[in-house]
């Protein structure tokens, strides 16, 4: 009988566990680094991401060269000039919800969380704290934030050139919604 | 009976332990959903263009590039030229990106004064077949393939000899074979066949088989060092006639890609520079002349992010 209860309580720990576990199911990362005189912005969706609830642990990856923008010649100096996506094919993003185990996230409505963790772009690494909402449902959780890049926190040159004029700070804007993890 | 018990227990132990949702962390999953992706290969070169022959690239789907390219006289000439100012052959083009791998392009060509190609209208077609891609689908090199025909429209001279509408027209075939190497190091293999249905002369083959030889070297984001050979099968060519090479810069600004180069061929298409180059480069200033192409995108179809 002893046994039994154990079989069972081991179970149902499986069970917590893997209910802990989110993956991004779709993601849209949107950013806009204009100015007066031209609109750049561009939209990714094909970010990579897992989420543990009961951890608050975080991982995001975004692959630099699934940012589209309005024109071609755009993207092609994003992934040439700015991003030097070959050599850092990707930005990412490793952190941890702050105190979730004190956080009632089953209310259905958005709960604001802090994310703390370390931002890479462009190969710079910078620790960064992001205020965001997590609102959970059934299976699902929706994430959304918003905050601003410093283009030199992550050494991307910003030509002093006539013809090439983009923001000093960029506004991303990262809607995420997670669903549970199936194996 | 509490055997058997403890073997089930022992079996659902081995489960729980062996279950990969508890020995994996969200870093292995990661690594695992990231191993899906592929990695394509963007950008091989700045132009539509190496320098005299076509690169691997074409415009993206909707763009429309207009493209200016002149090729001026000898530069030995300082005084009475003004290193070769005087002449000059001038070809006009348009490029369009149907699709994303898709490409057709027209132009013409013409000239003034010198011994200069003949005023031709020209057409291509240019499909690109294979991506340079790294991650899910590894592809060393990008592909495409290239399809272009010629009118010469010079009037014929009044000499008696019988000539047909078929006599003025060129052909070219062209595989483009090209790799990324870095950043900055990218190296393209353009193995070529040019028809030519009617030749200036008995000793040159009607067909030619060349294989030309280009690559890129960027010395800052903007900027980069070309260079381009085509080298045709011996004895095709005829006597007077040398392959083409050329030694470039690229610059680009914005939406404009500015080429200079240094070559000793005036043409400006294929069935020209790799069929009637009249001067050995290695000649020097008598052969070697100053040249660019000036390109400009615009973008006829406004893509708009996706989810916008």
């Amino acid at each position: 009988m002893k046994n039994f209860l154990t079989l069972i309580f081991l179970l149902a720990s499986v069970r917590s566990f893997s209910q802990d576990i989110y993956a991004l199911k779709s993601g849209k990362i949107n950013f806009f680094a204009g100015t007066p005189v031209e609109d750049i912005d561009a939209t990714n969706t094909k970010a990579v991401s897992f989420l543990n609830l009961k951890t608050g642990d975080v991982r995001i990856s975004i692959p630099n060269k699934e940012f589209h923008f309005r024109r071609a010649l755009m993207e092609e100096h994003f992934n040439e000039n700015y991003m030097e996506s070959m050599k850092y094919p990707k930005s990412e993003f490793k952190g941890k919800i702050s105190g979730i185990e004190k956080l009632e996230l089953t209310s259905g409505k958005p709960v604001p969380v802090t994310v703390t963790g370390i931002l890479t772009i462009h190969g710079i690494a910078k620790e960064r704290t992001f205020e965001a909402t997590l609102e959970v449902k059934d299976n699902t959780v929706e994430a959304n934030t918003k905050f601003i890049v410093p283009l030199i926190d992550h050494n991307i040159d910003r030509p002093k050139i006539l013809w090439e004029k983009i923001a000093e700070n960029v506004n991303v804007t990262v809607n995420f919604v997670y669903e549970l993890y199936k194996k | 009976m509490s055997f058997i018990k403890n073997k089930l227990t022992l079996a659902l132990l081995g489960v729980v332990i062996f279950n990969p949702l508890l020995s994996q962390d969200l870093d292995e999953l990661m690594k695992k959903a990231e191993g899906d992706k592929t990695d394509y290969t963007t950008a091989t070169f700045k132009g539509t263009r190496i320098i005299n022959g076509h690169s691997i690239e074409a415009p993206a789907k909707g763009v429309f590039q207009l493209m200016f390219s002149h090729r001026f006289g000898p530069l030995n000439d300082p005084v009475y030229t003004f290193f070769g100012l005087n002449e000059a052959s001038v070809r006009f083009g348009f490029d369009f990106g149907i699709t994303d791998r898709l490409a057709v392009g027209f132009g013409r060509s013409s000239g003034l004064g010198g011994t200069l190609p003949p005023p031709t209208y020209d057409f291509y077609i240019k499909y690109r077949l294979v991506t340079q891609s790294r991650g899910a689908i590894n592809m060393p090199v990008s592909i495409s393939i290239l399809g272009a025909s010629s009118i010469d429209t010079e009037r014929w001279p009044d000499d008696g000899i019988p000539r047909t509408f078929e006599d003025r027209l060129y052909y070219t075939g062209q595989l483009l074979i090209a790799r990324k190497f870095s950043e900055g190091f990218s190296l393209q293999l353009s193995p070529t066949i040019v028809h030519r249905n009617l030749t200036n002369s008995p000793d040159e083959l009607n067909t030619l088989y060349t294989l030309g030889i280009g690559g890129r070297i960027k010395i800052s984001k903007r900027m980069a060092i070309t260079a381009e050979y085509y080298v045709n099968k011996p004895n095709s060519l005829g006597a007077g006639y040398y392959n083409p090479v050329a030694i470039g810069f690229d610059l680009e600004t914005g939406g404009h890609v500015f080429q200079i180069q240094l070559t000793n061929s005036m043409g400006l298409i294929e069935p020209q520079f790799i069929g009637g180059t009249q001067t050995n480069f290695f000649d020097g200033a008598k052969a070697v002349r100053l040249g660019f192409n000036f390109t400009r995108v615009f973008n006829m179809k406004k893509t708009v992010p996706h989810g916008l």
